[in-house]
């Protein structure tokens, strides 16, 4: 009876940890993701220049347009990775100035889905955020 | 006898969790590798306009040398016409494009536990666009 007890000691140590583990590298690869579309979604909208403003030799980064090309980013982008195949992405683009921007990408879990599936461990979102200005 | 018997059904079931662990770490480290080397490639299409064949050649070469795979098994999906910048036909360039690369096995010791080999195979895919940064001539 001992030899079993101590078994399935062993058993459940060994399976969390090798659920910690497995989650653990999911959730540094989604924030390496995040980071990625978040670098996509300002430098391409930084690239969203005021057509007005751009005439008059300024460069002006038009909010509008950055945010609705950060939306379209997200569209478009489909990675394969757990956490992304049970979650939603969303982008906040924000001016800091006429020439500099800065785009958040938040990773949102679905209902019932956690980054880590050990019940004393709990996170359901992620951020990562990305600032580009034209120089 | 009677603990040699049970060691020797223990121990397949507990070395499975070392080899699962390995696995993974295997795993996340070709997922890091693939995603800096299609984020590179990215970089390099926006400068040129597209995934050029030049762009396309080396991120599979890289990938095939990374995780010592195939050229052949690396699925690149992306126009090779340039796109500019501003383009006076359809706005905003933007380029798209899609990679997929098989990065191998996701349980260890499948056959234990009867998994078959073609649904334990994991493809990593991205796909997304970017903006063109070259300007039209």
């Amino acid at each position: 009876m001992r030899t079993f007890i101590i078994f399935l000691a062993f058993l459940l140590i060994f399976t969390s940890f090798t659920v910690y583990a497995a989650d653990m590298n999911d959730y540094m690869q989604l924030q390496a993701e995040l980071k990625a579309v978040a670098e996509e979604c300002a430098g391409g909208g930084a690239l969203q220049l005021a057509p007005e403003s751009f005439d008059e030799g300024r460069v002006i980064i038009s909010q509008r347009d950055a945010q609705l090309y950060a939306e379209k980013v997200l569209a478009e982008t489909f990675i394969s990775s757990p956490p992304l195949k049970h979650g939603s992405l969303s982008a906040s683009a924000v001016l800091l100035s006429d020439e500099s921007i800065e785009v958040t990408v938040t990773y949102t879990a679905d209902e019932g889905y956690d980054l880590f599936r050990l019940p004393f461990l709990s996170k359901k979102t992620a951020a990562r955020r990305a600032a580009y200005r034209w120089e | 006898m009677k603990q040699f018997i049970v060691m020797l059904a223990v121990l397949p079931l507990m070395l499975v969790f070392l080899l699962q662990f390995s696995l993974e770490q295997q795993n996340s480290v070709k997922i890091a590798a693939v995603s800096d080397i299609v984020y590179a490639a990215k970089e390099e299409a926006k400068q040129a306009g597209a995934f050029t064949a030049e762009i396309q050649a080396g991120m599979k070469r890289r990938i095939s040398e990374r995780l010592g795979i195939p050229e052949s098994e690396i699925v690149i999906e992306s126009e090779l016409s340039e796109v500019y910048r501003v383009d006076s036909e359809r706005g905003r360039g933007l380029i798209s494009y899609r990679v997929s690369v098989p990065i191998g096995s996701i349980v260890a010791g499948r056959s234990l536990f009867g998994i078959r080999e073609e649904d334990n195979r994991y493809v990593y895919t991205i796909r997304s666009i970017t903006a063109s940064e070259k300007l039209s001539p």
